[in-house]
């Protein structure tokens, strides 16, 4: 086991401050795909995630007191989603990419998830990505956005139980009663 | 059932996520440090501007003042080259050459940089508060613990092994490329690669400085019509940029010795993403 395994094989301890990149390389795919949950838009994940790195990247030495980095990106770029979000509806948009192309077919074999994910309404989709892509327990989910244990919670169940109606439609319908 | 879907969903999209390149990020992070940085000293002149008014106008100033140009270049200081003085944050600009068919060079500094042939820092500058102007001079020649730098450079002679010096007046890129891959002392780590840079056709290259083994009676390693610039230590890293400026190269240098601390070659390497090569003023 080399250096860099023993270093990327285990969490960071208190007195270690892993720098950006080790951050951006342990952490950008996830955030991708929980923010891609978050939102439902594989695009727009990219561009959270890139800008909550960007803002990391600006903050230089004072991201290195940041306790839980990963949290932080996560937070960073859901609270820009969420003031993104009003913005796009008064059609505002612009950000240049830094993607290279991305492949079509990667992800076919999802598209009932994914449907099912976009399907749902956005406070359901944000707790049901947190709790399933980013493992965060109901406290945590709490704490990132700002709302009770309780209501994470309702939406919790609320979404697993219309993500399971979506996904039994897709299959080839449900039994009603 | 949708947990399991869920898991298989994103362990596929991790492994199918793009990546951008880390260093793009990092990029545009220090050129928007630069930005801020930027705004906060420009209001901090325009608060002490009232101030200096009243204070200036007995003396002669050292600090470099802004140009009054009412254009949109107006917020850019001349750089005052040669003279060591710690200048403020803000937008800067100047002449590499008396060759009028070379650019000039505009980039965004942070606070508390010196100014000599180009905007460096070094151990200690920080801890001045009085007598700048004398004081940043003297620490510099006494071999601080580290030093850093960006220079841009109209290279007429560059040294060369076999302790010789080449006069490079009148050559082209390639040739200017070719000499740097050969002056003594210097081992080349990365490149050289074309690519394009500061919005022209650029040759990217780093190198390393070595031990005196082959030491040459001369202490520059190249110099310009107007100054000489000189090895900085066994461990100094050269980032270096020649530029082609419709077939007149450009040598942009970002320098750091082997000391320097990773936060302030950030800082640098942000000066150097700022930099604009424009028609001089």
């Amino acid at each position: 086991m080399d250096a860099d395994t023993v270093i990327l094989g285990r969490p960071w301890t208190a007195d270690e401050h892993p720098s950006l990149r080790d951050v951006f390389d342990m952490s950008y795919r996830r955030l991708v795909v929980q923010l891609y949950g978050v939102t439902g838009n594989l695009d727009e994940a990219e561009d959270l995630v890139q800008e909550a790195f960007v803002r990391a990247a600006a903050a230089g030495r004072r991201f290195d007191k940041v306790e839980n980095p990963e949290a932080w990106l996560r937070t960073t770029a859901i609270n820009q989603h969420r003031s993104r979000w009003r913005k796009l509806r008064n059609g505002q948009r612009a950000r240049a990419r830094m993607l290279p192309p991305r492949d079509p077919e990667a992800l076919e074999s999802h598209l009932e998830i994914i449907t099912a994910l976009r399907a749902l309404p956005e406070a359901q989709r944000q707790v049901i990505a947190l709790h399933y892509l980013a493992d965060l327990p109901v406290e945590t989910i709490a704490q990132e956005l700002g709302i009770p244990p309780g209501t994470v919670k309702s939406r919790l169940s609320r979404g697993r139980d219309a993500l399971a109606t979506h996904l039994a439609y897709a299959e080839g319908g449900v039994d009603h009663v | 059932m949708s947990e399991q879907l869920l898991e298989a969903f994103r362990e596929d999209a991790e492994q199918h996520a793009r990546v951008p390149a880390f260093e793009t990020i990092q990029a545009a992070g220090r050129r928007r440090r630069l930005r801020r940085h930027a705004v906060v000293g420009a209001m901090t002149a325009c608060i002490l501007g009232v101030s200096g008014i009243v204070a200036g106008t007995s003396g002669d100033s050292t600090d470099p003042q802004p140009a009054e140009d009412p254009d949109e270049t107006s917020l850019t200081t001349p750089y005052p080259v040669m003279t060591n003085t710690t200048l403020e944050a803000g937008a800067y600009e100047f002449r590499p050459s008396k060759d009028t068919s070379l650019p000039a060079v505009r980039f965004t500094l942070p606070a508390g940089w010196n100014s000599w042939l180009g905007p460096n820092r070094f151990a200690g500058l920080d801890d001045l508060t009085t007598d700048e102007g004398r004081t940043n001079g003297k620490l510099l020649v006494q071999d601080p613990e580290w030093v850093l730098g960006m220079v841009a450079l109209d290279v007429k002679w560059i040294a060369q092994r076999g302790c010789t010096m080449t006069d490079l007046t009148g050559e082209d890129t390639t040739s200017l490329v070719e000499a740097l891959t050969a002056v003594p002392r210097l081992t080349v780590t990365s490149g050289p690669e074309s690519t394009v840079r500061f919005g022209h056709p650029a040759v990217h290259l780093q190198m390393r400085e070595q031990g005196t083994g082959d030491a040459c009676p001369q202490d520059s390693l190249m110099t310009t019509a107007e100054a000489a610039v000189r090895y900085l230590g066994r461990g100094t890293t050269i980032d270096a940029w020649v530029v082609d400026v419709d077939g007149r190269p450009l040598l942009l240098m970002a320098v750091w010795t082997a000391r320097t601390p990773s936060a302030e070659v950030q800082d640098l390497l942000g000066i150097v993403d700022s930099i604009e090569l424009v028609e001089p003023r």
